[in-house]
């Protein structure tokens, strides 16, 4: 029987990479959306509107 | 949501772990007689094409809720769907056509199963481009709610695809009253475990890109906000 474990590893690695990515660029937006809100909510007023 | 997100964190851990467990028995798993070592795709594949359907009816669920009661929290759930599904629906058809090209000695075919998923993915793709392509954010959670709703038509001719026509795709093998399972004893275990954590990631998922979509509209709102008074 041939050994098919190339087609095994593509099959793990397309799915680490999807998975993975899906969680990583989204924990990456959060850390960088939850840092700009917290500047906004903590900008002076005046430094806010100018 | 913000509870939800709160929780969002130990379903991180629970899951990461059911898929380290799930992972260990399907690398410990017997050979298939027939399929050798490629039988491994099944226990990738499988999951991910239960998720990406399982998704798609959250979506649905999300935006009739949406459209019904105008609820925000629902929209963001459905927004955040979307692209969990389409993942999950990339991750079958590419693993589908990797492990037909040993079974079949194909990489694709026009089949039913298979053209009626390229369908699903199609519509995810179309659900992502269609909010983002409308500037009100109002009328572009209606306009994709009403569009999930129609494509939740693909659903049933996915699942009884194999029944109706006749495909290359094997009939259902796994979950069925009348047979039960037809997959041998031993390489059961696996698929059961897998299909359970993904079950947990799909859900941890979509909360993640919920917290992102929350977060991103309140930025949104602070900067609108903050131009107004300027």
């Amino acid at each position: 029987m041939p050994d098919y474990s190339v087609y095994v590893i593509a099959v793990y690695a397309l799915a680490t990479l999807v998975y993975g990515g899906i969680t990583l660029s989204s924990w990456r937006a959060i850390k960088g959306i939850e840092t700009r809100i917290a500047q906004q909510k903590n900008m002076p007023l005046e430094k806010k509107y100018h | 949501m913000k509870r939800l997100f709160a929780l969002n964190r130990w379903l991180g851990w629970l899951t990461l772990s059911l898929l380290a467990a799930a992972l260990w028995l399907v690398f410990t798993a017997p050979l298939d007689y027939q399929q050798g070592n490629s039988v491994r795709i099944l226990y990738m594949h499988v999951p991910s094409a239960k998720m990406a359907l399982f998704v798609y009816i959250a979506l649905t669920v999300f935006s009739a809720w949406h459209l019904w009661k105008k609820s925000e929290t629902a929209d963001i759930l459905a927004e955040a769907s979307a692209p969990v599904g389409a993942a999950f629906a990339l991750v079958t058809l590419v693993s589908g056509s990797i492990w037909g090209k040993p079974m079949w000695g194909t990489w694709w075919a026009w089949d039913a199963r298979l053209t009626s998923m390229l369908v699903l993915l199609i519509l995810y793709m179309g659900i992502i481009a269609l909010r983002n392509g409308i500037d009100d954010p109002i009328k572009g959670g209606r306009a994709t709610a009403i569009l999930a709703i129609f494509g939740a038509i693909d659903l049933p001719i996915i699942h009884f695809s194999v029944s109706w026509w006749r495909t290359l795709h094997q009939p259902p093998s796994f979950g069925q009253a009348s047979t039960g399972s037809t997959i041998t004893g031993p390489l059961l275990p696996p698929l059961v475990w897998m299909s359970v954590a993904f079950i947990f990631l799909g859900t941890y998922l979509v909360i993640l890109k919920a917290r992102e979509i929350r977060g991103r509209r309140i930025l949104e709102n602070l900067e609108t906000e903050r131009t107004s008074h300027a």
